[in-house]
């Protein structure tokens, strides 16, 4: 199946009592073409690189952007049809949560949980302030400005500002791009949790896969303004069907032949297109091992992975590899050396051409 | 302070836009003429003598090519005595009244004796045609009306005049020279305005004038004198003032004889 | 202390090129202003400026500035909201036709106002059919002043909008709250530096405001004799007047003194 027409992966009964965009925009060279659906209540990241448009998304489905052509529909309510039809942001009960917290400098952190229900004169607005505060561990700010916050405070106080004005979508800009590593896995778990317990439906954007691998229930990649994959979390995840998925999950999809690798089982030969790998299970050498499935390659560069290192493989005309190796068995590989690589065939799936793996490692 | 003076006056000039004067002549051509006199010469005087000084200034220039007559300057007389304390740059006054010229011989920059040049008595302004049938000034207090500020010679002349005549008026606006005045009632802003008759004079197509029966007893006398430091070319402007054939140029502009 | 450390260390930051050409801009605006003081009789001046002709001088400028900030903020600010919003042509325009009133010398503004509001301007035969008048009155003063003065708040203000930005008033706007919550509750206290400076700055222009209020309002003293209009009379006359003439200019300096040092002063102090 080709790029362009990856289908919403739902059955439109199931759009219709949830969150629909079908838009498409132009602006200065970028185009956008998406047709998104999120069930009620479930959560959607959307992955991609900078500049495919992601926040473009978003965007339109707050109802701060207006699309070239296209509607955009929430439980059955057309919010955005263009060109005639927008819903003011303010009453569409969609939250945006962006990279940086914004949060208001020229009030108190309380002042800035309770606008949102001020704005729509909720009563006890402080009240419902000081629960969210609470919820999510921030309830001792109360009174300091934002000024004074670290980041992951900020962003801690900022979901709880989005959530405080009761919306019935959230949307997530890459809320954790601008936090530490330290910060960065607590509000992920934090994220996770609330979501759930919130039963919201939500849209998370993210150029980070962890996000979607511990947030999401359904994914689509979005490539140059375009999606091109989108289903089930652990579909998507878990067996991506293009090499540019792959590598933002971090599974290696080589083109058939790439190393003279060969599948343990798979469909006829004539008909596999891609082999797929975990970087988990390719062994780094200096020294050539004996057996098959075994190339030539140079070390581009080193990166941390969780337990070890990952190294990244370069051969000259093909896809980079990726291979992840303990700190111990490091031995000399630096960058611009010369190792063997090694996957065992029961670790390479085949991919037909457009089709499932015919063997789905469990995710 | 003569070559600040010539800065000024370039300086001047350029600002004021030097209509038609001859450029500079200091060289040469200034020696040619015989009985040449040479030199510049500025002229600081009330605004109502405006017309008149225009024209006498034209026949003294064209007299006297020689000499490099600057554009004269028009304003209320007070305002002048003002400038030339703090050293305005200029070879003759002619002043609306006598206390503002005595004000100027206290500071010192007189010459000579000030001698009086034409007199001068007060009109009421009102529109051609005197739409608002303005008979005396007692008819100015039910309408908008505006006049001299007492600080400007023509003012005092008002307040006499209201004196003489006991009437009490409440103007809208009390100007700083009178040509301001004139220029309101021309402009439509005030229905009436006391003015000098030399100012309907000098408007005639736009104001008309009402003599009150008083008008007589106020009389402005306007002296004129040559400045310190100025040169012969002043002497010559300012008998050409006091001659028969300034006299004759005055009166057709309205101002009354000197006696 | 500490201050006095900071002042230390921030001079040894400025390269002397900077330094030098700094001062001589200070002491050109400051030794005018002190040149004025020895010419100043001290013994008459509480008399001066206790007179009638000073007080009513004073009361009208005051509060007809006051007047001219207000008529400012009501218009200006909307007008500053529009054109930080513009595309950037049509806010070059709109930017451009508010700096006009800065270039046009003020007689000229006056004598434009006057066309307006005069008797015989635009909207003369209206003004009195409805039995209003506006020229000779201190609404006339108010006019004038408000024309001088509102390019200053609006180029000061929209200066502050773009600066900050639209991104907070689209937060605001996912957070439930309407155009004009937006408004009153985010955007106006994020420029608020902005506004008050805008606010100082059309005060103090609009109190010093002569020649276009000289011709739109006249000169009657107690009714449309402002401060400035004061010391151009008392000018005209010599000796005692003048003295007037500066005791009133000295004032007019000190109240903007009072008003550009205390005013962002006592905002500090909030802010804190």
């Amino acid at each position: 199946m080709t790029a362009g027409d990856a289908p919403t992966g739902l059955a439109p009964q199931a759009a219709g009592e949830g969150l629909a965009a079908d838009v498409r925009l132009r602006r200065g060279g970028f185009t956008l073409d998406v047709d998104l659906a999120v069930p009620p209540g479930g959560t959607l990241a959307l992955l991609g690189p900078n500049g495919s448009g992601k926040s473009t998304v978003l965007g339109v489905l707050a109802g701060l952007l207006v699309p070239d052509t296209g509607t955009v529909v929430w439980r059955g309510r057309t919010l955005t049809r263009a060109p005639d039809l927008l819903v003011p942001p303010a009453e569409r009960r969609i939250g945006l949560l962006g990279q940086e917290p914004l949060l208001f400098p020229h009030l108190s952190v309380l002042d800035n949980v309770a606008f949102g229900p001020r704005s729509r004169r909720l009563p006890d607005a402080a009240a419902r302030a000081t629960r969210w505060l609470e919820r999510l561990g921030v309830a001792h700010l109360a009174q300091r400005r934002p000024r004074g916050l670290s980041g992951g405070q900020a962003a801690r106080v900022a979901l709880a500002r989005a959530l405080a004005a009761e919306p019935e979508v959230l949307l997530l800009d890459e809320p954790l791009a601008s936090l530490d590593a330290v910060a960065a896995p607590e509000l992920r778990h934090l994220l996770a949790e609330t979501l759930r317990d919130a039963g919201l439906t939500t849209v998370l954007v993210s150029h980070d896969v962890l996000d979607a691998a511990l947030v999401a229930d359904h994914v689509a990649v979005l490539r140059e303004g375009r999606v091109v994959e989108h289903g089930p979390r652990a579909e998507v995840l878990g067996a991506p069907r293009t090499e540019f998925t792959a590598a933002f999950v971090g599974v290696n999809l080589v083109p058939v032949g790439f190393g003279g690798l060969r599948p343990a089982a798979g469909p006829p030969a004539a008909a596999v297109a891609r082999l797929r790998f975990r970087p988990a299970a390719v062994t780094v050498s200096e020294q050539r091992p004996g057996g098959d499935n075994t190339w030539e390659a140079t070390v581009r560069w080193l990166e941390p992975a969780t337990g070890g290192v990952r190294v990244r493989l370069a051969t000259p005309g093909q896809p980079d590899v990726l291979a992840d190796v303990d700190a111990a068995a490091l031995g000399h590989l630096r960058p611009g050396a010369r190792v063997w690589a090694h996957v065992p065939a029961e670790s390479v799936q085949a991919l037909g051409r457009g089709e499932q793996a015919a063997c789905e490692s469990p995710t | 302070m003569r070559r600040a003076a010539a800065a000024a006056l370039a300086a001047a000039a350029l600002l004021t836009g030097c209509a038609g004067s001859p450029p500079a002549t200091s060289g040469p051509a200034s020696d040619a003429a015989d009985d040449a006199l040479g030199g510049t010469l500025t002229v600081h005087a009330a605004a109502s003598l405006q017309a008149a000084f225009d024209e006498l200034l034209a026949t003294f220039s064209a007299e006297h090519p020689e000499v490099d007559v600057q554009p004269a300057v028009y304003d209320g007389s007070s305002t002048l005595v003002a400038q030339l304390a703090d050293g305005a740059p200029a070879d003759v006054l002619a002043t609306a009244d006598e206390a503002t010229m005595a004000d100027l011989v206290a500071t010192g920059l007189a010459a000579s004796e000030p001698q009086v040049l034409a007199t001068n008595t007060l009109v009421v302004a009102v529109p051609p045609g005197n739409p608002d049938g303005v008979a005396d000034l007692a008819d100015l207090a039910g309408l908008r009306h505006a006049v001299c500020a007492p600080e400007v010679p023509c003012g005092a002349a008002t307040a006499a005049l209201l004196a003489a005549a006991g009437v009490e008026l409440d103007p809208v606006t009390l100007e700083r020279n009178v040509a301001a005045v004139a220029e309101r009632v021309a402009r439509g802003d005030v229905d009436a305005g006391l003015v000098y008759a030399t100012d309907v004079v000098a408007r005639e197509e736009l104001l008309d004038a009402v003599v009150p029966a008083l008008a007589g007893t106020v009389v402005n006398r306007y002296p004129v004198v040559v400045l310190d430091g100025a040169q012969r070319a002043a002497e010559a402007f300012v008998e050409l003032v006091l001659s028969p054939r300034g006299r004759s140029v005055l009166a057709a502009h309205g101002f009354g004889p000197p006696s | 202390m500490t201050g006095a450390h900071d002042a230390e260390r921030a001079r040894q930051r400025l390269p002397l090129g900077v330094l030098v050409p700094a001062v001589l801009g200070l002491v050109l605006l400051v030794v005018p202003l002190l040149a004025l003081l020895p010419r100043v009789d001290w013994s008459t001046l509480p008399a001066t400026l206790l007179s009638p002709t000073a007080r009513d001088a004073v009361w009208l400028s005051v509060r007809t500035a006051a007047a001219a900030v207000v008529c400012c903020l009501a218009l200006g600010v909307p007008l500053a909201l529009l054109t930080a919003r513009a595309s950037p042509r049509v806010a070059a325009v709109l930017r451009a036709v508010v700096t006009l009133p800065l270039v046009l010398p003020p007689l000229v503004g006056g004598v434009a106002l006057l066309s307006v509001v005069g008797r015989t301007g635009l909207l003369g035969g209206v003004l009195d059919t409805l039995g209003v008048t506006v020229a000779f009155t201190p609404w006339a003063i108010v006019l004038a002043q408000t024309f001088v003065a509102m390019p200053f708040l609006v180029i000061a203000l929209e200066g502050s909008l773009r600066a900050v930005g639209a991104r907070y008033e689209a937060v605001a706007a996912t957070l439930g709250a309407r155009r004009l919550t937006v408004l009153r509750r985010v955007t106006l206290p994020l420029v608020a530096p902005g506004l008050l400076a805008g606010v100082v700055l059309a005060f103090t222009r609009a109190i010093g405001e002569f020649g276009a209020t000289a011709l739109v309002a006249g000169n009657r003293p107690g009714v449309t004799q402002t401060v400035p209009m004061a010391i151009y009379t008392a000018y005209n006359g010599t000796g005692v007047a003048r003295d007037t003439a500066l005791a009133l200019s000295l004032l007019l300096v000190a109240v903007a003194l009072v008003i550009l040092l205390l005013v962002p002063a006592a905002r500090r102090r909030e802010a804190l």
